[in-house]
């Protein structure tokens, strides 16, 4: 189990300062090098940049020519100098016109009428299917060739990207409630467009003119080498490298410089554009879930076991902010349903989880042991949590259908690991498929095994995933949340599935709710989480009888008595302090209508008396007849 | 297999108005030009009868919309026109040029898909280590070299310098089918890498967002390994994304097409076009929106029908 976090991720606060500082200083040598092409315009005379000299033809790097002379004898290093300010004024040019023409266009068409808004975005759709080159060749066609006509194309050609950005985010703010209703109160439409539709378009629309900024320069240097955009003899990167290309044979050096300009700018704007879509994207940090995967099936070493399968013994898990789940002890018997109930944020998942080896990535088991079936999993090669995983077991998850894997049918989702796993051939597999899904009460078990996930009712497919789980025969089988993902008339019967096959294969069944519904219904142990803890645990009829912890009798009076109702917990006031935080006292302490000055003052034991346990100290001192007596005038 | 067919019928008749449409805005977006092909096909000292005839001929002195119904009636024949710049056909001029294009385009996507997304597969199933960090630094230098520069950079190496193969030029498969793949070599190569980088970098975040779906905890949590899930799971769904974006990329790799048959003197459509595009020849220019849009069309297509057969559930949308 340990290691299973991989090296620790950055956190996002520094990545996304890393990410602001790359943008930052991509702008800026941008600028740096657009401003030393305009101190070169300034400083170079034009003619020692385009003036032929013959004599000096192809003068290789030294001192009078920094970069050597092309073929018509003129200073290479002055050339390229000037041609930056040239690539850049042109590709500035384009986008430019581009925003000009594209967003307005886009705008309009947004704010059109929907029969306008197909025929238009059909012939922008058009247009956008056709190569950006031939869209310019095109333009240069009717406007002629040369860098302000070229810029016009190239910025017809971008403008289309900009109106189709541009409608997109316009028919999406039109539409909302704040802008219907500014529509209603009579606000113009032009108003609407500055106030409400411009603003937001912003973000979108830097995001794209930071790619389409790279796409500029790549076209200008493109038209200018192919003659069409700056003419010659004046100097650009595109003229600068056909002049080189024709050069080649007698000096294959000249290829360099202009095409190092072109790919420092190109890469700097990559950099800065990745940063930014980085910046406003959402994704969180990645879930690299396989590492749980890693190394080789392993024979399972014989050990004694005993009556309990599984044991969790004063288990504390860690993740980067702190503790999650805290000192916490589990057990089930062979053939038992328990139940882990609690609100969500209570640890009550990642506690199961660390039972199937399959903590999220950077949470790690740093005290206390977890026994399936007497093997350790605390520090359990990888290979042996497979073992575990294929034979021992089985876990159910929340919600089937996106557990499924979409491209697979349902006979590969019982057959693969069977086949793959346990050895069985492919009829064998299919058999035992076939058998399976009899036994989770599928009516047409060959009709399903060929259908896809999608195509499943949420109670099928969860019925599949508990054949899934049975496959491997386990002993253990972890449900979270079975059921409520569900429809409330599939819920009831879902659970009583698993509870008669709990009674056919004996398996114990570790049950994560958080309904007190499920728990009367199914469990014949429970354990309560409150904020990484165990506050209460016993017999199912004692604690939902006589809660003695004041939090399982505010869940308790949330939900409707003896009823299958899956109900949010919302009993309370306030909401469960994190688990990472360090509290010093009882955790409950916040929200206890029962608080006294004793409860925060250290950290309450966990009691238990006949097999019924809990964390509070005024069930603890109530209950002992002889400290009533004594101590009451401390207790509230 | 219905499905596959009613999308593929249901895609054709979308992708023909695209066609059309395009078509027809080269054709009216160019109408106000100076229309006189016979400076090229007369020369400068025709005489003015003859010029006549050739308008005559050509119908260009008809009003725009009789001549764009007559191109029209024409294309759904087959016959896209004569071309004002040689009066040649521009369905065999057309047929002439397409062969070397298909050759490189085909050749370098094939080749950028083996690289890019075998590398971007790499990258990720080794995420946030070093060869991944190796790879996606690779992949942004390569997305950032123009593909002309590059090509230039080939020549002057391979064919200059060391003379290994031919600069430029292509040959028929036809006249030397050795000779046709040592011709395509380098503008392959110079096409199909900064093509891979952007195919590679698409790829990885494909991946990396697939990993960390539902299912493959549920894979994990069967006890299958890290490479049953990879091979087994993982990438048949990753590919569903990894197929859309190489269609949107082929628009981009038909751009740098153009700019790679001029590097390396290689006779193909984007000369074609682009010499139509000098001495405004426009029925060559339709005829060159026509096919390089039919590429794209048919390139959308093929990874439509992919998407569906690969992903049941796309396929199901549809
Ligand atoms: S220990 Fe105190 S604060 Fe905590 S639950 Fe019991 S009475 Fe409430």
């Amino acid at each position: 189990m340990k290691g299973q976090a991989g090296r620790p991720a950055a956190s996002p606060r520094g990545r996304r300062r890393r990410t602001r500082r790359q943008i930052r200083i991509g702008a800026a040598l941008l600028v740096l090098i657009y401003v030393v092409g305009l101190v070169a315009t300034f400083t170079i005379s034009s003619e020692s940049a385009t003036e032929q000299s013959l004599t000096e033809r192809l003068a290789p790097p030294g001192r009078d020519h920094l970069l050597g002379t092309d073929q018509y004898g003129r200073d290479l290093l002055a050339r390229t100098l000037l041609a930056i300010s040239v690539d850049f004024h042109a590709v500035l040019l384009a986008v430019a016109v581009a925003v000009v023409i594209g967003v307005p266009l886009g705008v309009l068409i947004g704010m059109g009428g929907p029969w306008f808004d197909r025929v238009t975005m059909r012939v922008v759709d058009a247009f956008l299917s056709i190569p950006t080159l031939v869209v310019v060749m095109v333009a240069v066609a009717s406007l002629g060739q040369g860098l302000v006509n070229t810029a016009l194309g190239v910025g017809f050609s971008f403008s289309l990207i900009y109106a189709r950005i541009a409608r997109t985010e316009t028919l999406n703010i039109k539409n909302e409630p704040f802008v219907m209703s500014a529509r209603q109160s009579g606000v113009g439409r032009a108003r609407l467009v500055g106030r409400h539709i411009m603003p937001t378009l912003a973000r979108p629309l830097i995001v794209e003119t930071a790619v389409i900024l790279r796409a500029g320069f790549m076209l200008q240097a493109t038209l200018s080498y192919f003659g069409l955009s700056v003419q010659p003899p004046h100097p650009s990167l595109g003229n600068l490298l056909r002049d080189a290309q024709e050069a080649a044979v007698e000096a294959p050096w000249q290829v360099l410089p202009a095409g190092l300009v072109l790919v420092a700018i190109i890469l700097l704007l990559n950099l800065t554009s990745d940063g930014i879509s980085d910046l406003l994207a959402v994704s969180g940090t990645p879930r690299r879930l396989l590492d749980g995967a890693r190394g080789r099936l392993s024979r399972l070493p014989e050990v004694s076991s005993g009556s309990r399968s599984l044991v969790i013994e004063s288990v504390t898990i860690q993740v980067d902010e702190g503790a999650v789940v805290r000192d916490v002890s589990i057990h089930l018997e062979r053939g038992e349903v328990v139940a882990l109930v609690g609100e969500s944020g209570s640890g009550k998942t990642m506690t199961a989880m660390s039972a199937a080896g399959l903590l999220p990535p950077g949470a790690e088991i740093v005290a206390g042991q977890v026994q399936v079936n007497g093997h350790d999993l605390v520090g359990a090669s990888p290979g042996l949590m497979r073992s575990l995983r294929s034979a021992d077991v089985g876990v159910i998850f929340q919600n089937p259908i996106s557990a499924m894997n979409p491209t697979w049918r349902v006979e590969k989702h019982l057959t693969f690991p069977s086949v793959v796993l346990r050895g069985l051939t492919r009829e064998q597999a299919r058999q035992r498929a076939v058998d399976l899904l009899g036994e989770v009460g599928i009516a047409d078990p060959e009709g399903c095994l060929r259908k896809y996930p999608h195509e499943l009712s949420g109670g099928i497919a969860q019925r599949v995933m508990i054949a899934a789980a049975l496959a491997g025969e386990p002993s253990v089988i972890i449900a979270d949340e079975p059921t409520s993902a569900l429809d409330s008339t599939v819920q009831v019967r879902v659970l009583d599935l698993l509870l008669g096959l709990r009674a056919t294969r004996h398996f114990s069944l570790l049950l994560i709710t958080h309904s007190m519904g499920v728990v009367a219904h199914a469990a014949d142990r429970v354990y309560v989480m409150y904020s990484g803890e165990i506050v209460e645990s016993g017999a199912v009829s004692e604690v939902l009888g006589h809660p003695e912890h004041p939090y399982t009798q505010a869940l308790l009076a949330a939900v409707p008595q003896n009823r299958m109702r899956e109900r949010e917990l919302k009993g309370l006031s306030g909401s469960v302090p994190r688990p990472t935080r360090e509290l010093p006292g009882c955790r409950f302490a916040e929200r206890c209508p029962h608080v006294a000055a004793a409860c925060t003052a250290g950290r309450v034991p966990f009691v238990e008396r006949h097999g019924h346990a809990s964390r509070c100290l005024r069930a603890q001192l109530e209950s002992d007849v002889f400290a009533v007596e004594g101590r009451r005038g401390d207790l509230p | 297999m219905v499905y596959l067919a009613r999308l593929v019928i249901g895609r054709l008749g979308s992708s023909l108005a695209v066609l059309l449409i395009a078509a027809t805005a080269t054709f009216f977006g160019t109408a106000f030009i100076d229309r006189r092909p016979e400076s090229y096909l007369l020369g400068p000292t025709a005489s003015p009868e003859s010029v006549q005839l050739l308008h005559e001929k050509l119908g260009l002195d008809d009003p725009l919309l009789v001549q764009y119904l007559r191109w029209l009636a024409g294309a759904v024949q087959g016959d896209l026109g004569t071309s004002w710049a040689s009066s040649q056909a521009v369905l065999d001029l057309v047929l002439s040029r397409l062969p070397a294009t298909l050759s490189i385009v085909i050749g370098s996507m094939a080749l950028a898909i083996l690289v890019g997304v075998g590398l971007g597969v790499l990258a990720a199933l080794h995420q946030s280590r070093a060869t991944d960090r190796l790879i996606s630094t690779g992949f942004t230098v390569g997305h950032s070299v123009p593909e002309f520069w590059l090509g230039i950079l080939l020549v002057t190496a391979f064919a200059l310098h060391w003379s290994l193969l031919p600069a430029t030029g292509y040959v028929p498969f036809g006249e030397s089918p050795t000779e046709w793949a040592r011709s395509l070599v380098l503008p392959c190569v110079a096409l199909a890498l900064p093509v891979a980088a952007t195919l590679g970098r698409h790829s990885r975040s494909a991946v990396v967002a697939q990993l960390g779906q539902d299912y493959v905890r549920w894979s994990v949590s069967t006890g299958l390994g890290r490479r049953t899930i990879m091979w087994g799971a993982v990438l048949k769904n990753a590919l569903t994304t990894v197929v859309a974006i190489v269609a949107l990329q082929m628009l981009a790799m038909l751009s740098l097409s153009i700019v790679v048959e001029r590097v390396f003197a290689i006779q193909g459509m984007g000369g074609l076009v682009l010499s139509a595009a000098l001495s405004q020849d426009i029925p060559v220019l339709m005829a060159g929106v026509i096919v390089y849009g039919a590429i794209v069309v048919v390139t959308n297509l093929v990874a439509d029908v992919l998407q569906a057969t690969l992903n049941p559930r796309l396929g199901a949308a549809s």
